[in-house]
This record gives structure tokens, sequence and C-alpha cells, in this order.
């Protein structure tokens, strides 16, 4: 494969709940990102949500449905609790590193589902409230297909932060 | 039409972000925008502040 064009992306404002800060160098993961995108017919997205979770009720962190003629490639799952989200993914090079000031005891389960099918589940808690996962295949979107994330909580009320790393394709 | 409107502001968005599970702020670095979305009482979305970045 020869070097993709470098394509920076920076997604850094201060007054985010979660921001990304992506800068393209290259592929480095077992995902490949989709050839549309290295033609160019493509761009990164970050889809991200954070909720409060409660015991006993599931609460909706993301509720994404792909739109008309464009496909969501997803490439990374975030998933954490506290502070700011600062993504990074293994096939980026980035500057922002996580940060989850630990406040109160919490534990949370954040639910995947992709057109209503349970596709993953993750556990974050007050001892590991960091969780990131590079897909080994991307979440595929395609138009009209629903990306949904509820998380609920074990204990006590749990503020849970999920990011969707990837790419929109279109055309 | 709203929904219209969302769903291309959503395919143009670099940054997708949800609050409480709903559609919150939309951010595209193409057009160095952001996206504000405003919900009535019923859930209903009521406005889009556009604002440059």
């Amino acid at each position: 494969m020869s070097a993709p064009e470098v394509r920076d992306i920076t997604f850094d404002r201060p007054d985010y709940t979660a921001g990304a800060f992506i800068v393209f160098t290259g592929q480095t993961s077992e995902v490949a990102p989709p050839a549309e995108f290295w033609a160019k017919k493509a761009f990164a997205a970050a889809i991200v949500g954070d909720v409060e979770a409660v015991p006993g009720t599931a609460r909706t962190v993301i509720n994404l449905t792909a739109s008309p003629g464009y496909t969501f490639f997803g490439t990374d799952l975030v998933v954490m609790l506290y502070g700011k989200i600062g993504l990074f993914a293994s096939r980026y090079n980035t500057t922002a590193p996580p940060s989850y000031p630990r406040t109160s005891l919490c534990a949370a389960t954040a639910e995947v589902k992709l057109n209503s099918v349970t596709i993953d589940m993750v556990r974050v808690d007050s001892q590991q409230p960091y969780f990131h996962k590079p897909f080994k295949t991307p979440l595929t979107l395609f138009p009209g297909d629903n990306l949904r994330v509820e998380a609920i909580s074990e204990l006590g009320t749990a503020p849970v932060k999920v990011a969707v790393l990837g790419y929109w394709t279109f055309g | 039409m709203a929904t219209g409107r969302l769903d291309e502001l959503i395919a143009k968005a670099n940054v997708i972000e949800f609050r409480d599970g709903k559609l919150f702020r939309l951010v595209s670095f193409r057009e160095r925008k952001v996206y504000e979305i405003l919900y009535d009482e019923s859930g209903q979305v009521r406005q889009i502040i556009e604002k440059s970045m």
C-alpha cells in the first residue's frame, strides 16, 4: 500500500464534552480505512455522547441513524467515566491523552446496538474507568441503519461517556 | 422538514454530539460551522442554531 496523503483533522475545542484529537498519518491497525477515504471521498467523524447513568433504567447515550447517501465506518469504540474524552486510537498519532479524574465510586455498563441487535457490551467502573476497543472489522452503518448506545449503572450515578470514531463515506 | 435538514447536517459533521440521548451539537470542520439543536417541551426539534467557529 502506498503511503497515504497526510491529512490532519483536529477536534480540540475545550468547550466540548468530548473532543477528539486525530491526525491521520497512515494505517497502522487491523481495520483498514475504506478505499474511499484515501480517495478523499470520505471524512473523519466522531460520534460522541454522555449521560448520567442510573441504576435500574437504561438511558440512551447515542441514537444515530445514518443519513441517506452516506455510510459510516466505525473503527474504534471508547467508553469512559468522568472527565473529558481525549480520543485516541492505535492507528492515529494523537496528541490528547484521556483524562479521567476520579470522583465518586460508581460502575456502569454500556450496550452498543446496531438496528436493535446488541453487538457489544462494555463495563467501566471507578477502578477501570477507561475502555478503548479498535474494531477488528469496521462497525458499518449503511444508510438508514441505526446505532444506539445505552448505559445503565450498577452502582450510584455514573457519568458515562461514549465515542465511536470512524469515517463517513459518500457518493 | 427538520429531519431532512438534520440528516443533511449529520452527514457533513465531523463531530456528532449527543447529550442525554438527544442530538445536541454538530460540528463541521470543513465548513467551520457549529450547529446546536434546540428542542421543544414535547421533544421535537424546535430550532437549529448555526454558528461560525
